[in-house]
């Protein structure tokens, strides 16, 4: 069963991956396919954990479901940094290059 | 302690194996299915509409299929308990324990920010709704 059940976890990935590939060419967006492809992650992860648990199976099961919430909390801080307009604000060098020459 | 007896406890661990073996599979499949289920359903939302509320709601439902194959796994876990626990057993059962919760934790955060996103992408797909069904 529980080669199956691996076996079952690679298709998930692997759907996963897909996924995610179709919704970056149809979103452009890192933050959507991103999330998918934790999303079918941590599905193999949990997978995974059918049969005995063993201590690295929950520690990879655990490592994804932390790693999905801080990329999905920093590109939600990034999107939201780039929607209120933060990252255009700061002046460039030649513009205050040229503010000093007008001065 | 009189079942016990009466089966013997090798044979009450052969009924609790078959019975884990059983809450587990359902659990993968559950978890397989809603793999499935979310991989067409990303496929119809990709090719057909447009926005990014659809792919939200594909999300929370591979969320929801996550959670309760999560909570079959609990229960085998636990069954798995219920013939000679060892101290291993019992930090394995404690640690999946926690990994539901905190699963369960975040995907109930991502619902309600998904939610609003699903809201404001309806608000901004159609801005003069409520002026339509006025007139």
């Amino acid at each position: 069963m529980i080669a199956i059940v691996h076996g079952i976890a690679l298709l998930v990935t692997a759907a996963g991956l897909v996924a995610a590939a179709v919704a970056l060419a149809r979103t452009r967006q890192a933050a959507l396919p991103l999330a998918i492809l934790l999303d079918f992650f941590t599905a193999a992860s949990l997978l995974r954990l059918a049969g005995p648990p063993t201590w690295p199976s929950l520690g990879t099961a655990a490592l994804t479901i932390v790693i999905r919430q801080l990329a999905s909390h920093g590109l939600r801080a990034a999107q939201g940094l780039t929607q209120l307009g933060v990252g255009h604000r700061l002046p460039r060098a030649s513009s205050i290059r040229e503010a000093f020459r007008r001065h | 302690m009189i079942i016990a007896a009466g089966f013997g406890q090798h044979e009450l661990g052969d009924v609790v194996n078959v019975a884990v073996w059983v809450v587990e599979a359902a659990g993968a499949a559950v978890i397989f299915v809603g793999a499935v289920i979310a991989f067409a359903g990303f496929a119809r939302v990709s090719f057909r509409r447009k926005g990014l509320a659809p792919f939200a709601s594909v999300r929370l439902d591979l969320g929801r299929f996550l959670v309760l194959g999560l909570e079959f796994q609990l229960a085998a876990d636990i069954l798995r308990t219920a013939v000679s626990p060892s101290f291993t057993e019992l930090a394995q059962l404690a640690a999946i324990a926690a990994i539901r919760t905190a699963l369960n934790f975040f995907l109930g955060m991502e619902i309600k920010n998904e939610r609003d996103l699903v809201r404001t992408d309806q608000a901004t797909a159609r801005p003069h709704s409520g002026s339509d069904e006025q007139a």
